[in-house]
């Protein structure tokens, strides 16, 4: 009698609960079918350090409608991706423009199942063409560009000019004499590094530079990675060379306790953000020392190869039209390049070109750099040697976190890392969907 | 005078032997070893990263503690937001709006629900009776997607009062106050009621209730405290909202906006929010649970006895 009460009471309770779903699951998937317009008004979800972007936008049109959503900015978090898989179930709630927390949000904003975000090729062709095309590949998904970067974070190769001045070193023009030069500073002054290798942003410094099929997609359901290619081979290469010589750090340029290395590195690749944000606000590397020049080559290559560290992405939404997509569109320009938030306020580098030179022109009045005009130059010519770079659905740096800086200290080489990176990589594609494909 | 109630008797032995020795060493180190850290943690509230970073905060963190520093990370996290800040003031105030309304609306759907399900007879009452037995130990996360589009359907993502009504389901409470009335109404009770010709309401009203102190103390505690550290219903619904987070998922955004947990993140924020920061935030954040906690405290420890003897 007792089982019979029990299961009546779990039908009538599934019942309820699939009623519940029921009602409520008259969401429409197909996204983009039921373009709506709010007349106007307008809604942007920004990450805590673009508020003040989408604060000069208010400021700068008072006459359009916005409700600005502060977000969890924690990159590889999931909050965002959470909701907008419920506004997908549901058919409404998207905002019209976002800036993604990470920059891997943007391979499932625009797959098949959520197509959140807007192709701009058409939308805003004179804004797309303002950027460099290396810049704006990030936003390239199947010859559509599907967003707009914020900044560009092209690596540039970053050396303490003091102390190479005061050692009569010469800096390093290719990837091999970084290599080498790296082993011989370690020995003749034990303790200076030249290079971190614990943080997410390592694999774009090192695997992506050298051109290494990590996040190479071939289609939303095909990625291309194949760590026996020879472009990885050298990067394995020199990371061995280096690590074998003690010229590495096992930690992250982010860990709490890396100042001290910090003030150790003497030669690195590394996006053009650290000048100010690592080496003169987190490490307190003084005034005149650090300086950039632009990224190396790998021999017997003709142009200079780099990685990307960041730089994030703005997006549109497919789900408006009428004014509501004009407002927002006249957003997305404004973010992406009006100088008053993009040279004014953003401490990155602008992604988009017409405005690069004023932001350029305002490291000279900060005169941190060793070689001013050196640096300056060396931002500008890395934005075209950055390496081509998916985002995907699986999380490249996390991986890299999570093995490499664990077998390097294990005891492990650099190739054993790779190794083991690598493997992790394939299992976590794999995991979230995709055919690997090797060529 | 005839004392009514006699001195409880002491028990256990007051003369030391080594088993009294090992129990209370035991209980010690078990003690400590929950009480360090919320000590610890507490400190942490009034120190500072300069200090932690120097390792100079001491053991505990307790040599380092200062009113200036709290002062500090106090308006550190008072001014995370866009303009001048606030936001974290707006989610204490949201978390209170939807954690009192909806524990109110706990109150109001589950007493009446457990006096009828203990003391009055209809149909399918023990198969509802089961199904709120078995809505109890549903995980909440399983029933957020649905909560979700239903509330998307009436256009209501972003605001506070879907929250609130959704909290005042609390099959806990049905319960309790079920347990409760079985247990200290006894049925001559009603019948008595219904003889002297009260109808099944005022009966309710007006026997039921006033001796349900306890049960609607207990009721009100368990469901404010489930609906104060309810994570994923605000999460779903009012993430898309600037105004009206609740401290739950906000102790997370400041969270991400940590340069320890999210660097390039807090880099361009004007706000710094390292681990005192953090500790004061989540130390604010549980002090309406220990007003409340307090306040009920009287009610609590008496309401343990719910359900001990049948009345």
């Amino acid at each position: 009698m007792k089982t019979r009460r029990f299961l009546s009471a779990g039908v009538a309770l599934a019942a309820a609960s699939l009623l519940l779903a029921g009602c409520a699951g008259g969401g429409d998937s197909s996204t983009a079918s039921n373009q709506t317009d709010s007349g106007g008004k307008i809604t942007v979800w920004v990450d805590p350090p673009r508020v003040p972007a989408a604060e000069a936008f208010k400021e700068a049109y008072p006459d359009i409608p916005i409700d600005i959503v502060q977000i969890d900015g924690t990159v590889g978090g999931q909050t965002v991706r959470q909701a907008f898989a419920n506004f997908d179930s549901a058919g409404q709630g998207w905002p019209d423009a976002i800036f993604f927390p990470s920059n891997d949000d943007i391979a499932w904003a625009t797959n098949s199942t959520s197509n959140y975000a807007a192709d701009l090729t058409d939308l805003l062709p004179d804004v797309v063409k303002g950027y460099d095309p290396a810049v704006i590949s990030f936003c390239d998904i199947d010859g559509q560009i599907r967003c707009l970067r914020n900044d560009a974070a092209p690596d540039v190769f970053w050396y303490n000019k003091a102390f190479f001045d005061e050692k009569g070193y010469t800096v390093p023009t290719t990837w091999e004499e970084y290599a080498d030069l790296s082993v011989k500073i370690a020995q003749e002054n034990p303790g200076k590094i030249s290079g971190f290798l614990g943080d997410a942003y390592a694999v774009n410094r090192y695997l992506q530079a050298a051109g290494c099929p990590t996040n190479d997609r071939v289609s939303e359901s095909e990625a291309h990675i194949n760590m026996d290619d020879p472009n990885c081979q050298r990067a394995t290469d020199l990371l061995d060379t280096m690590q074998a010589g003690n010229a590495l750090s096992t930690q992250g340029i982010f860990d709490g306790d890396a100042a001290e290395a910090g003030a150790n590195l003497v030669m690195s690749p590394g996006a053009v953000w650290w000048g100010n944000y690592l080496f003169r606000d987190t490490w307190k590397i003084p005034a005149g020392q650090m300086t950039a020049v632009a990224p190396l080559k790998w021999e017997g290559d003709s142009k200079p190869s780099t990685g990307n560290e960041g730089g994030g992405l703005w997006g549109v939404s497919s789900h408006i039209t009428g004014k509501q997509l004009e407002n927002t569109l006249t957003f997305a320009t404004f973010v992406a390049t009006d100088p008053r938030w993009q040279v004014d306020l953003s401490t990155g580098l602008p992604g988009y070109g017409p405005v690069q030179e004023d932001w350029l022109a305002k490291i000279a009045g900060d005169a941190y750099f060793a070689d001013i005009p050196t640096t300056q130059a060396a931002f500008k010519s890395a934005l075209g040697d950055v390496q081509p770079y998916s985002y995907m659905l699986y999380d490249t740096g996390s991986v890299w976190t999570q093995t490499v800086p664990s077998t390097l200290i294990g005891g492990g080489s650099a190739t054993d890392a790779i190794k083991a990176f690598g493997d992790e990589l394939v299992n976590q594609a794999k995991s979230v969907g995709y055919t690997i494909v090797t060529e | 005078m005839t004392r009514l109630t006699p001195e409880p008797r002491v028990v256990g032995s007051s003369k030391w032997n080594p088993g009294r020795v090992a129990r209370i060493v035991v209980m010690s180190v078990i003690a400590a070893a929950f009480l360090l850290p919320i000590i610890g943690f507490i400190a942490l509230a009034f120190g500072s990263q300069e200090n932690i970073e120097a390792g100079r905060s001491g053991f505990l963190g307790l040599a380092g503690m200062s009113w200036d520093n709290i002062v500090y990370s106090w308006n550190q996290i008072t001014g995370f937001g866009p303009g001048n800040g606030g936001l974290f003031q707006q989610w204490m105030l949201n978390s209170v709006i939807v954690a009192v309304g909806g524990a109110a609306l706990a109150l109001i759907a589950a007493v009446p629900a457990g006096y009828a399900f203990a003391r009055l007879r209809f149909r399918f009452r023990k198969t509802f009776l089961m199904a709120t037995l078995l809505a109890m130990v549903m995980p909440n996360t399983v029933l957020v997607i649905p909560i979700f589009l239903e509330v998307s359907a009436v256009n209501a993502v972003g605001q506070l009062w879907p929250v609130a009504v959704i909290m005042g389901f609390f099959p806990f409470g049905v319960y309790l106050s079920y347990i409760h009335f079985m247990t200290t109404m006894p049925h001559e009770l009603v019948e008595a009621a219904r003889i002297d010709g009260l109808s099944e309401i005022r009966t309710f009203f007006l026997i039921g209730l006033p001796i349900s102190k306890q049960a609607i103390a207990l009721v009100a505690f368990f469901s404010f405290v489930a609906n104060w550290t309810n994570f994923f219903l605000p999460l779903a619904l009012l993430t898309s909202s600037q105004q009206n987070k609740t401290i739950s998922i906000g102790i997370q955004e400041l969270i991400g906006a940590s340069p320890l947990f999210n660097a390039t993140v807090a880099a361009g924020l004007d706000v710094k929010l390292y681990l005192p920061q953090l500790a004061l935030a989540t130390v604010i954040s549980m002090i309406p649970l220990l007003v409340m906690f307090i306040g009920a405290q009287r009610f609590l420890v008496r309401g343990q006895t719910i359900g001990a003897v049948k009345g």
